[in-house]
């Protein structure tokens, strides 16, 4: 009997270890487990928006939601357009005088690969090594919705948006001149744009 | 006494580790480009990519399921650099205008930057769904995409087609309002087929 478990359990053993391995190999061998969807297309919105601006920007991020802090790297685009179709246009003169709207600004995370990247989390504060330091969905959003408003106040703060007002009287007199064929006078009541 | 005070080291040291100072907001820009442009939008869509993680085996006890979801914008646009004084021919004695518009473009805005959380059931022995694993989904979502658009022509088609409309009936307006009737037509119209493929263009 002695004789008999001593070659049975190097077997059951060898048997246990090549489950064991096959297990790993499977858990490591497994494809990712992330399943696309087909898109869904939303419906189509009909506009006329002169854009006369058009961004893209790099930034780090250091945020701390909930005591728990983010340290990550996005690649924004984004835009600066005038809606034309609610545009004032005096064509009563020998001068049409128009006034530039307020601006419309466009913040969006780049489709560039890697547009948005973790580089870390970490929970802060006391007991914080017994506290998750992962970001919940709610967390995460909260982050970066306030990375979209300060994009957003930078391009107000640095001149950009101001820069792009003045691109689009430029852009607007010339196209407005070739299609009423008189001179064309754009007013720009906030040269510095209009944060809301 | 001597005792005590080891074990109270002892205890405070993972707890003083612990307290590290909270960190400030700090969004530094490490690279920045902008460009002067000059066209004009004539249409946008939103698509909507959802994407799942499900990771279930026997071994494991409770189930990771996650979806969440995200619009990224498409717009469709003139290039008026594109855009001459030649490109328009008056005919004042009849007050007409024939315009040859640019061709209309679609590119890609971006992409909504939060994640819509649609479902979530994480056990509780199962890790939780952190930050790196939502942006890895996030990224394999947005490179489907571009192949959707990429091998489906008719998604472009739509917004370009919509475009197209909303660009004749927008200068046409203005130029009403000039005083012309206008005759709209683009560019690519033209190389593409030799018929003008306008019903108001002769």
């Amino acid at each position: 009997m002695i004789k008999a478990l001593k070659y049975i359990l190097p077997l059951i053993l060898a048997v246990a270890l090549a489950f064991l391995g096959w297990q790993f190999y499977r858990y490591f061998q497994k494809p990712e487990e992330i399943e696309v969807f087909p898109s869904q297309l939303g419906d189509i919105k009909e506009m006329a928006r002169l854009c006369s601006m058009e961004i893209y920007n790099e930034v780090s991020i250091l945020d701390t939601v909930n005591s728990k802090v983010m340290f990550a790297v996005q690649k924004q685009s984004g835009s600066i357009s005038f809606d034309m179709e609610n545009m004032q246009i005096d064509d009563s003169g020998d001068t049409i005088r128009i006034v530039l709207p307020r601006e419309i600004v466009e913040v969006y995370e780049s489709n560039e690969k890697n547009a948005w990247e973790v580089i870390d989390t970490k929970a802060i504060g006391p007991m914080a090594f017994l506290r998750s330091n992962k970001f919940t969905t709610t967390e995460e959003n909260r982050v970066k919705s306030k990375i979209k408003a300060k994009a957003i106040r930078r391009l107000y703060s640095n001149g950009t948006v101001r820069q792009a007002r003045k691109d689009a009287v430029v852009n607007l007199t010339r196209l407005m001149e070739g299609i009423y064929r008189k001179p064309v006078v754009v007013f720009d009541p906030t040269p510095d744009g209009c944060l809301k | 006494m001597s005792k005590f005070k080891a074990l109270t080291i002892l205890f405070a040291i993972p707890f003083l580790l612990a307290c590290s100072k909270k960190q400030a907001p700090d969004h530094t820009s490490i690279y920045e480009e902008i460009r002067h442009v000059n066209k004009i939008e004539f249409a946008s869509m939103a698509v909507t990519k959802t994407v799942k993680t499900e990771r279930t085996d026997w071994y494991k006890v409770g189930k990771r399921i996650a979806v969440y979801s995200f619009d990224t914008y498409l717009k469709a646009y003139i290039d008026l650099y594109q855009f001459e004084m030649e490109n328009m021919e008056f005919d004042e004695e009849n007050k007409i205008v024939k315009v040859t518009l640019p061709p209309v473009k679609v590119e890609i805005a971006g992409r909504d930057m939060e994640m819509k959380k649609e479902y979530e059931n994480v056990g509780m022995f199962r890790t939780e769904i952190d930050s790196k694993e939502r942006a890895k989904m996030k990224e394999k979502a947005s490179t489907e995409l571009k192949k959707e658009l990429e091998g489906n022509p008719e998604y472009k088609q739509r917004l370009e087609d919509t475009a197209r409309r909303k660009a004749r009936s927008y200068f046409e307006n203005l130029f009403k309002n000039a005083g012309y009737t206008a005759y709209i037509r683009f560019s690519d119209e033209i190389t593409d087929g030799g018929d003008y493929n306008i019903k108001n263009y002769d």
